[in-house]
């Protein structure tokens, strides 16, 4: 990547130029930055498109599934003519029409505890739109273990939460959620339903905390939940700490490696 | 006595514990995490750790969906 714009690259950012919050500096730092999502559906959609738009450098995308008619209602990056196909290459396709001038690695085996380091450790920031809490715990645990920078997002009826975890400064997932919820008490949007629009504006907030991320910019929602409850308009913070037990990132960490996040999603039966 | 939960001023007995508490409000205890004067209390405690008059209890309901 040069340190110096083309004369297209000048227009298609010049918002962002004339931002002093981000200037051409800034957008060189996003055009050579490299963000990992964690996820195609409908926290991931809206997240790659502005992500994509902003000329992040290169954008991996992790999705294993196959779109489905009723993914349409909300995860933007598919349309019709996609379905049945992979989210993770349907995904590159939207986001290189939309800038060529970036690079879209789609990766479209499941995230597991054996390739997730790899995949990972070269991205400088992950997003996760994950709609699974096994794939939530272990995206976690490698950010902690990386010291790789995460925005969390995720959806559920009207509801939505964001926070962004900057391991060791500030809490991670599990100093909140040290253990998941027994399975099947959580039911997910494909049980329960969701708000379309809910998502476009949950992973539009996670989107702008990787955008500020990487350019050292503004406040971030480090040690702090952000609770948006689109049925009755209420966006609300609620402050969360280190957990000084947590098992993964505190100084009593008990877990120092990935483990069987699928196993340990389902042994916590009224727990 | 007068605790904080969620932010709003709410009446709860003498003794009550964090778990009672979830049970008053009609929370799914399970499905939570609860903090407690700005710290988290392991869901394991729930049922012992005991309430004090101007305690702050913020409860967040676990969400999933991508």
């Amino acid at each position: 990547m040069s340190s110096t714009f083309t004369e297209e690259q000048i227009k298609r950012y010049s918002r962002h130029i004339i931002l002093p919050e981000v200037g051409g500096k800034g957008q060189l730092k996003l055009l050579k930055s490299k963000v990992f999502l964690v996820g195609a559906g409908g926290l991931g959609s809206p997240a790659a498109f502005y992500l994509a738009a902003a000329g992040i450098g290169k954008i991996g995308i992790a999705d294993s599934d196959c779109v489905d008619h009723s993914n349409l209602q909300r995860q933007i990056l598919h349309t019709t003519k996609d379905i049945g196909r992979s989210k993770a290459i349907s995904a590159k396709e939207t986001l290189e029409a939309l800038n060529p001038d970036i690079e879209v690695v789609p990766y479209t085996d499941r995230l597991t505890s054996e390739n997730i380091m790899d995949i990972i450790k070269d991205y400088d920031v992950v997003l996760d739109g994950a709609d699974n809490f096994p794939t939530r715990y272990l995206v976690n645990d490698a950010c902690v273990f990386l010291k790789k920078p995460l925005s969390h997002g995720s959806i559920f009826r009207f509801e939505g939460q964001v926070t962004t975890i900057v391991p060791f400064e500030g809490p991670c997932y599990r100093c909140l959620y040290e253990t998941p919820p027994p399975p099947g008490l959580v039911p997910s949007c494909q049980e329960a339903g969701v708000l379309g629009v809910l998502p476009g504006v949950v992973g539009s907030i996670q989107a702008t905390e990787v955008v500020k991320l990487l350019l050292g910019k503004g406040e971030i929602l480090k040690g702090k939940l952000l609770i948006y409850d689109s049925l009755n308009m209420d966006f609300k913070k609620v402050k969360i700490h280190k957990n000084p037990h947590c098992p993964v990132c505190s100084d009593k960490a008990t877990i120092k490696e990935l483990i069987d996040y699928e196993e340990f999603c389902h042994s916590h039966i009224g727990s | 006595m007068r605790i904080t939960l969620n932010g709003e001023p709410k009446e709860c007995p003498e003794g009550t514990t964090i778990e009672n508490l979830l049970d008053l409000y009609k929370i799914d205890k399970r499905r939570t995490a609860v903090e407690l004067n700005l710290q988290i209390v392991p869901r394991k405690e729930h049922s012992s750790r005991v309430l004090k008059d101007a305690d702050v209890v913020e409860v967040v309901t676990f969400v999933g969906g991508g």
